[in-house]
């Protein structure tokens, strides 16, 4: 079975052998044997060819369920209906295909009660950091520079609740380090500031919100779930503190961290 | 261009949420938030659509016993920025 198993939260995918068989050996220690959603990836010569890459589609909702098109791609995701279908020109590439399986992982994650979120998960004494921010912030400078350190990976995190508090699980959609550590509880949620000092600052509860709103992928784009959103972010920020982590390209910003958080 | 007479009314689909004594503006269309003040987000609130950027500020002026040239200032330089990130437009 082709199935993108993370944390229990399973995308059983259809579609070509030429198209699944790279994913399968990427994704080789993801897989297992539990539904999920039904993610068909399907060639559609009949779709103009490809003009860039599928990225570059922004998500589009209608009551609740995600469309993602652009030039050589139709994607629908309905998570309430348990199904995603991806028609793709056959020049569509890998890194297309995981776009669209990435983006009906994150509703798939939301509508179990968990959370894609756009940010480096560092592991730190058992507990994990999760160092946020859009592209560009330095989420993977931050990951590289913390040597010696898992990373549960440099890009995406999935986050959900636990029997105390709330975790960090893996996910193939980044770099990693340390594979066999595949999740840990989660101690801070640090916004990425790139400065000439390295310091955490405080932030009202209002400023985290909105930073990790607008760093919930996918999601953030639905207006009819936006209200579940903030709910579960202000049930995240009860549990675990958030500052803005100001750092500057050494890995003396966890020096700083020890120092607040022991 | 915006003046005092301007009618301003929040953009649909726009998300808000209060979170502590702020309020979180987000867009989901356009991926931009901004977090308002108490001030900041009574003048948000009073963006219906139907009141003038003046009635605005002569509210707030009103509520918190300020000058009102300075009332009329916050109220431009915040509408700006709300116009800026795509969650109120002109009526």
């Amino acid at each position: 079975m082709n199935t993108l198993d993370i944390g229990g939260i399973a995308l059983n995918l259809q579609g070509p052998e030429h198209w699944l068989a790279p994913l399968n050996t990427a994704w080789a220690e993801w897989q297992s044997s539990i539904a999920g959603l039904q993610v068909q990836l399907l060639p559609d010569a009949t779709l103009p060819a490809p003009g860039g890459a599928y990225f570059e589609a922004r998500p589009r909702f209608v009551e609740g369920v995600c469309y993602l098109e652009i030039a050589g791609f139709a994607g629908k995701i309905a998570p309430k209906d348990g199904i995603a279908t991806l028609r793709a020109h056959p020049a569509a590439t890998g890194g297309d295909l995981v776009y669209f399986i990435r983006t009906a992982f994150a509703l798939a994650a939301f509508e179990q009660g968990a959370l894609l979120v756009h940010g480096a998960g560092i592991v730190h004494h058992e507990e994990a950091f999760i160092l946020y921010g859009l592209s560009g912030s330095g989420k993977s400078t931050a990951a590289a520079l913390s040597t010696g350190k898992p990373v549960l990976n440099d890009d995406l995190l999935l986050v959900r609740p636990a029997a105390r508090g709330w975790e960090v699980l893996a996910t193939p959609f980044g770099r990693r380090r340390s594979p066999q550590v595949t999740a840990a509880p989660l101690r801070a949620l640090l916004r990425l500031i790139q400065a000439p000092n390295d310091a955490l600052e405080t932030i009202s509860s209002a400023q985290a919100l909105a930073e990790l709103v607008a760093n919930s992928p996918v999601i953030n784009a639905d207006v009819d779930r936006a209200a579940q959103l903030f709910e579960r972010w202000q049930g995240i920020l009860a549990a675990i503190p958030a500052y803005r982590l100001h750092f500057r390209k050494a890995n003396t910003f966890w020096e700083v961290i020890d120092a607040h958080f022991g | 261009m915006l003046t005092l007479d301007s009618v301003v009314r929040t953009v649909a689909g726009v998300a808000t949420r209060e979170s502590g004594n702020e309020l979180v503006v987000v867009s989901p269309a356009q991926g931009k938030y901004l977090v308002l003040n108490q001030t900041g987000a009574t003048v948000f609130r009073l963006l219906d659509g139907k009141a003038s950027l003046q009635d605005i500020a002569m509210q707030l002026c009103q509520k918190h016993q300020a000058p009102l040239e300075k009332a009329q200032a916050d109220v431009l330089a915040l509408v700006e920025q709300l116009l800026e990130r795509g969650v109120v437009s002109e009526s």
